[in-house]
């Protein structure tokens, strides 16, 4: 290796030679004074040098011969997009009569994904090839070059007995293969389910997380000015269809809440003058008061496996929190402090719960087993914190906050940490989680004599925060787990 | 006066051994230190094509590029003229390459010679066949093209007929023809085709040639056997390599890896092909790492194998199928530079995005 640098090796025995005696140049006086010391001081040096070469030649012939010539690139991608994923969601195929709920199930999946913040649908007029058999293979080819990673065909046809049958393919454009075929059947007045269903198995295959489209959110839908406001619970599939009105507008409700495993609803009503906690059962209309307390009930919330109800009971000028189980009617207390306990959330696996106290004189979230005792405290930034909710994955907390005259809503770790915002505004409150933990809906309060609360989703990532679309104001929304 | 002369003498040597004693060289300045280290700057590209090779190394470090190339044509190399032993050609084709190049005229030499010995040793049969079929090729071809081409048109009536003897040929090729080493006046032919004799050589030589065409471009078949002969014979010059292979790699040794700049560029590209979604659960966790085989042309060759590991199922197929889309996204990697095909024939891409999310 030693002929690979004979440049190296000459500017090192040049460096090292007897034609430059640097010490000599520089003191003039005594031109050569320490000469014979300078010598046997070059002679060492030039030996140092010649050392410190070999070692320098030693260490790069063996580098080089530590990189043989393998036929092999290996490359670390540390970094990607994160933008959404163009997609190609043609209208779906479907004969006559037919054709229009085709196309309307492919705008309402093209919506839901596009909703979700981590898809972007590709404009239709950019399409090449027209599906007209969903079945065979689309030109994989006219695909790659509008750039679409994915591609979602279907068909709709009607059996003999009337149902719609709905199928759709999902495919890797660029590996030009199937991802995903499913196909379903339902009453022609399902079809919007359908497509969240369709929406979801897109979601599910494609980010690898349970989508969250086919769920609904129950919500209070306010009217009438400020003053005199009318507040109704209300009921509509997640992306804004299918409105219903649970109670009719006479008694103020606040805070509903769903239940985990059954078509019910926890709400907090002032019905009969005295506020309290009911339980509505959606599909049948009942309804019935969670407990026998003498005093207020309030902030209720259902526990993971649906068997119990978490609320909290005011005493005197304090308040505490209580479990009752629906089967046996029994309350248990969990919390016994001369504070105010509330809204308390348990985590997805029913092991923890979070409240707000302000115990500790400002209102901050603390964690305590599911079984009472002793409570941690988890929030330590400035400002208030309140409304925790535990998200079903299990790995953040949502709050509201309330810091420098804005209200906040961020999310953190259960251990505290970590602590992120995803956005801030004049009133944000009452954060509520979808099923898969990806979004989070709240209600956002604008200012003014015409103002009133809306309703709004946001990403994780805190990006991506839409409105949802309600008729007239809304708030205290609640997320349906997925329906079944 | 003396005593002061003497003791300021005493005095001033005293101080001054003194001084020669204890006062020693001004200290030398200590720069020499600093400039012994002289620092190049050199650019990366330096580094990453060290490999490169230099013409005035010595030879033993040559790359043995040679000996993979010949082995094809080595059984072929014993029929060269320069090879004394011949053991596996029939030899009825010792003639045939003689006529190799200009070395033609110089057989008419040995060949009487060798007349007698085939009628003396071998079947009696064989040697009129031997004894024309040299002459004709080696003479016609390479001097006397324009009397050939004169006879053989009057000639050509009797090719067609006489292509029937072909059987002749065949009888060459048969194995039965044993003596084969005694045949050759292998000393004789090297001796004559020096090339002082050749010139001289060549006038008996085309007598004989107007001759030999006669009886021999009867059969085209043998011309062109002939012209087959002579390039296998000139295909077949080299010796095999004995010398031993040098550490160096077959291929060419020319820059062996791609510069740091190509590697970050092809990083970019696929880099910004890499679509993967925001807020993933277990970012941190998910590695995937994609192979796939490059065709010169920079399109992937076949499907690439992708593999992962960490987080849940789910997460894992998706992260799975995020990079290998990303890879077969970026074809064709026709930026990659050509003549170090070698190395990038083969791309592994490991997916890690654990600090970024």
């Amino acid at each position: 290796m030693k002929q690979k640098y004979p440049y190296l090796h000459y500017r090192h025995r040049r460096a090292g030679g007897i034609d430059e005696i640097p010490g000599c140049r520089s003191i003039p006086k005594n031109p050569c004074s320490h000469l014979s010391n300078g010598n046997n001081l070059h002679l060492i040096l030039s030996s140092f040098r010649a050392l410190f070469a070999f070692i320098i030649l030693t260490i790069l012939t063996f580098a080089s011969a530590v990189n043989p010539a393998n036929a092999l690139v290996e490359i670390d991608i540390t970094k990607g997009n994160v933008d959404p994923l163009p997609i190609a969601i043609p209208g779906f195929v479907g004969n006559g009569s037919q054709a229009k709920i085709a196309r309307d199930i492919a705008s309402v999946v093209e919506a839901d994904l596009k909703r979700s913040g981590l898809f972007k649908p590709i404009d239709h007029g950019a399409f090449i090839e027209k599906i007209t058999n969903p079945d065979v293979s689309p030109r994989f080819s006219d695909w790659k070059v509008i750039n679409a990673l994915a591609l979602v065909t279907g068909r709709i046809s009607r059996e003999a007995d009337g149902r719609l049958r709905t199928e759709f393919r999902l495919w890797d454009v660029f590996g030009a293969e199937q991802l995903t075929g499913q196909q379903f059947f339902t009453t022609n007045k399902n079809w919007r389910r359908v497509a969240h269903i369709i929406a979801d198995a897109i979601y599910e295959r494609l980010t690898g997380e349970k989508g969250y489209f086919d769920t609904r959110i129950v919500f209070v839908s306010e009217s009438g000015g400020k003053a005199k406001r009318t507040k109704r619970l209300a009921i509509m599939d997640q992306d804004g269809a299918n409105i219903r009105f649970l109670t009719n507008g006479s008694d103020l409700v606040l805070t509903p809440r769903f239940s985990p495993s059954r078509q019910e609803i926890t709400y907090m009503s002032f019905a009969g003058g005295q506020p309290r906690v009911y339980l509505l059962n959606i599909e049948t209309g009942q309804r019935e008061i969670v407990g026998n307390f003498p005093n207020m009930t309030f902030s209720p919330r259902f526990s993971p496996d649906g068997q119990r109800v978490i609320i909290s009971l005011q005493q005197g000028g304090n308040a505490n929190i209580y479990t009752m189980d629906l089967r046996s009617r029994k309350t248990t207390r969990l919390t016994n402090t001369p504070a105010i306990d509330t809204s308390p959330s348990y985590a997805p696996d029913g092991s923890k719960i979070v409240f707000e106290s302000d115990r500790g004189g400002r209102q901050q979230l603390y964690v305590m087993g599911a079984g009472g005792g002793s409570a941690q405290r988890i929030s330590f930034g400035t400002g208030s914190y309140s409304t925790p909710v535990w998200s079903p994955r299990g790995d953040l907390i949502a709050f509201t906050k309330q810091s420098g005259g804005k209200f906040l809503i961020g999310v953190m770790k259960p251990d505290g940490s970590r602590e992120r915002i995803l956005t801030e505004g004049y009133h944000n409150e009452g954060p509520t989680w979808a099923p898969n933990g990806r979004t989070i809906m709240f209600f956002r309060e604008t200012p003014g004599a015409n103002g009133g609360p809306r309703l709004y989703s946001i990403d994780l990532t805190g990006y991506n925060e839409q409105r949802v679309r309600t008729p007239g104001f809304a708030s205290d929304p609640a997320w349906s787990p997925l329906l079944e | 006066m003396k005593l002061g002369v003497t003791t300021s003498v005493i005095a001033h040597s005293l101080v001054l051994s003194w001084g020669l004693l204890t006062l020693s060289a001004p200290e030398p300045l200590n720069v020499a230190d600093v400039e012994a280290l002289p620092v190049d700057i050199i650019p990366i590209e330096a580094l990453t094509k060290s490999i490169k090779g230099d013409k005035k190394a010595p030879l033993a470090d040559k790359p043995a590029v040679k000996p993979t190339r010949k082995p094809v044509f080595e059984k072929k190399s014993i029929n060269i003229g320069d090879t004394k032993v011949d053991t596996e050609s029939p030899r009825n084709a010792i003639p045939a390459p003689s006529p190799v190049e200009a070395a033609a005229p110089p057989k008419s030499a040995p060949e009487p010679k060798v007349k007698p010995r085939d009628t003396a040793e071998v079947k009696p049969q064989e040697s009129p066949e031997q004894v024309p079929a040299p002459t004709t090729e080696l003479a016609a071809e390479p001097e006397q093209k324009v009397k050939v081409a004169a006879l053989t048109p009057e000639e050509k009536a009797p090719v067609s007929r006489e292509v029937e003897p072909l059987p002749q040929d065949e009888f060459r090729k048969l194995p039965d023809l044993v003596p084969v080493p005694q045949l050759r006046p292998a000393t004789a032919q090297a001796k004559t085709a020096k090339t002082n004799q050749r010139k001289e050589a060549d006038k008996p030589a085309s007598k004989q040639a107007k001759t030999a065409p006669k009886s021999k471009s009867k059969n085209k078949t043998d011309e062109l056997a002939a012209l087959l002969n002579r390039q296998e014979a000139a295909a077949s010059g080299a010796k095999r390599s004995r010398k031993r292979a040098s550490l160096g790699t077959k291929k060419s040794n020319r820059a062996t890896k791609l510069s740091q700049s190509q590697m970050d560029a092809l990083r970019g590209k696929i880099q910004g092909c890499f679509n993967l979604t925001a807020g993933m659960a277990d970012a941190e966790e998910l590695r995937a790492t994609v192979t796939v085989k490059l065709k010169r042309s920079g399109e992937l060759e076949g499907r690439p194998k992708v593999t992962a590991s960490g987080g849940n199922p789910g997460v894992r197929r998706a992260f799975k199928g995020a990079a290998k889309r990303a890879v077969q996204r970026c074809a064709p990697y026709d930026e990659l530079p050509q003549d170090k095909y070698e190395t990038w024939a083969d791309l592994v891409v490991n997916f890690d995005v654990s600090d970024m999310l």
